[in-house]
């Protein structure tokens, strides 16, 4: 059921909630005048702003580097991760990144770190505040939230006739999608004063496919000499999840643990095999498997395209390259 | 659904190490899993890591690994010997289709033959087919056992040698000739090329990139079906669980969809 949450009562809102969860949520970092994901601490909900931050919150759900198990001689030991429910305020797309990365890591066999993470992540849609690199509009986005923030910005919008004369301008409805959603509401309900209100959908935008072809020869030598092979495209992309697992020896060479760290698919020892032979050694060669993985491969597999059209990996690369004007590009 | 944590490895002890060749052993392990021939495991030592390895055997009581000495982990698992541990987790991919194989054999009697090819190290996989077809050699027709090795040093499985000539067409060449051995020499293909073949023959194939870009146009010359060849691909899994995305191969992860394709499908198959 939707509620109608005030602007006046908005950071009472998350402070309330702050003492449950982990919040996380878009934080200004004034220094370097950017937006990043933070963990609120007490009284901090006037710091969430409306913002696409250019790291993803991804490292909540795969830590750039997590311990999958200990040992000590000889002997192994499970770790226990100990977590707190976390509250992700995240746009659209970063919430559509949960569900694409939902459907690899939960597809048979699940792979359970990352689910008992997942089942105490609640994701709330914030309001879009759209910026110059994003394209998320023909990227197919569905609802996946459980709980949407949505700003009234219209006067004529359908919530004032509830509400009588008042104007509602500014004030936020809050959409509850799941149970998940509806506990967290449970939990404050009582100390804001939030009233009925209702809420259409707007409708969804599908995802175009489009069929390519494996030999775009050109097009991939253009991306191999532009290509710096640095993997910042990867590093901020909500939806890359790759691994590589590796141990760590402590120095009595008894102890360690077995770890998972991020890894990237543009780096050339990604597809590194025994006696030090490469599948692919051309920068091109790995720039069409992130494209191809993005837009077909996991389409084909899961019915979604993987990317979400953030467009951070265009940000973020030095040269520019830009995968949409790739993708579109291919014939 | 599985509730088991599907990284965490089982202890398990070397029940022997068979001395292949210089750096080739062979690890029998007390791992006693229901396996299929083509499938692997990541095996590893602790502290210093896990790499994806082939049966070389198929048997319900333990597995054996035919390991080469190559990096960090295959070095350490090298370093240990006879009642020393490994860590293991697996069994992973699909392996071969033995059971349609031999279902087609048996059931709608189209007196398959089968091949089996193996290039170097690519011939311990192969093993594993060949203890399979052996404990049930009722159901498979006429094979044929085409090994290639690169040298008289390395020819692996030596001792089965004698035991596979009496079941099977067994043959092998050696790239570089040797007075050692009376044997054929040159590449897999020459032996493959004098080879006659039936319109039903299936093709189990595993072996270096390079060896299967020769074979398959003497395959196809021969006539035999593209969807009757089966591959094993290798790559370097971290997870074994398609989630880590090292193997990813034209949409397919090698360590679920695969290791084993069959070659009308993977022909495509870009990197």
């Amino acid at each position: 059921m939707p509620y109608l949450l005030k602007k006046e009562e908005f950071t009472r809102f998350i402070d309330l909630l702050i003492p449950f969860y982990n919040v996380t949520a878009p934080v200004k970092n004034i220094k370097r005048n950017i937006s990043e994901f933070k963990v609120l601490n007490t009284n901090e909900g006037n710091k969430l702003v409306f913002d696409l931050p250019l790291y993803p919150a991804k490292d909540v759900f795969l830590p750039r580097k997590e311990k999958l198990f200990g040992f000590d001689n000889g002997n192994i030991i499970d770790v226990k991760h100990d977590n707190k429910q976390t509250l992700l305020f995240m746009n659209r797309c970063d919430i559509n990144a949960v569900h694409r990365n939902d459907l690899i890591m939960l597809d048979d066999p699940v792979d359970l770190n990352y689910k008992e993470k997942r089942d105490k992540a609640v994701l709330i849609e914030i309001p879009c505040r759209i910026t110059e690199r994003c394209v998320c509009t023909d990227m197919g986005l569905i609802d996946y939230y459980d709980i949407k923030i949505v700003e009234i910005d219209n006067e004529s919008s359908s919530n004032d006739k509830i509400n009588g004369k008042r104007s509602n301008k500014g004030n936020y409805i809050l959409d509850i999608r799941t149970k998940k959603g509806e506990e967290v509401i449970e939990k404050v309900k009582n100390r804001l004063s939030l009233e009925k209100a209702t809420y259409t959908k707007p409708k969804l935008n599908l995802f175009k496919p489009k069929q390519v072809k494996t030999d775009n020869k050109e097009v991939w030598e253009k991306y191999g000499k532009e290509c710096l092979s640095c993997s910042a495209c990867t590093i901020v992309c909500p939806t890359c999840m790759c691994f590589t697992i590796d141990d760590h020896l402590n120095l009595n060479l008894k102890s360690g643990y077995r770890h998972r760290e991020w890894a990237s698919c543009q780096l050339l020892n990604f597809t590194k095999v025994a006696g030090g032979n490469a599948f692919r050694k051309d920068r091109g060669a790995r720039g069409t498997q992130r494209i191809h993985c993005k837009f077909i491969y996991f389409r084909e597999k899961y019915k979604h395209p993987r990317c979400v059209g953030c467009g951070r990996c265009s940000a973020a690369c030095p040269v520019g390259i830009n995968i949409f004007e790739y993708f579109r590009s291919l014939k | 659904m599985k509730t088991t944590n599907p990284y965490l490895p089982k202890k398990v002890k070397i029940l022997s190490v068979t001395k292949d060749t210089n750096d080739i052993s062979t690890f029998r392990l007390n791992y006693p899993i229901q396996n299929k021939p083509g499938q692997f495991v990541e095996v590893g030592v602790l502290g210093i890591g896990e790499c994806p390895i082939s049966f070389c055997s198929y048997s319900k009581k333990h597995i054996d690994l035919c390991i080469r000495n190559v990096g960090n982990v295959t070095n350490a698992i090298h370093k240990k010997s006879k009642g020393e541990y490994l860590v293991v987790r697996g069994p992973f991919g699909n392996g071969y289709p033995m059971e349609q194989i031999s279902e087609e054999h048996v059931s709608r009697n189209l007196k398959n033959e089968l091949i089996l090819i193996g290039g170097g190290t690519g011939a311990a996989p192969m093993r594993s087919v060949i203890d399979y077809v052996e404990q049930n050699r009722k159901k498979f027709g006429k094979v044929s056992i085409f090994f290639g090795f690169r040298n008289y040093e390395n020819i692996l499985f030596k001792k089965d040698f004698k035991r596979w000539s009496k079941l099977f067409n067994f043959q092998f060449t050696l790239d570089c000739s040797t007075n050692k051995l009376k044997c054929n020499t040159g590449a897999v293909t020459l032996l493959l090329e004098k080879a006659k073949f039936s319109e039903n023959t299936k093709v189990l194939i595993c072996g270096p990139p390079i060896m299967l870009k020769f074979i398959m146009p003497v395959l196809m010359a021969k006539g035999i079906k593209e969807q009757n060849v089966f591959i094993s691909f290798e790559r370097l899994m971290s997870c074994g669980i398609g989630k880590c995305g090292h193997c990813e191969l034209n949409g397919k992860y090698v360590c679920k969809h695969g290791p084993v394709f069959r070659y009308d499908e993977a022909k495509n198959f870009a990197d």
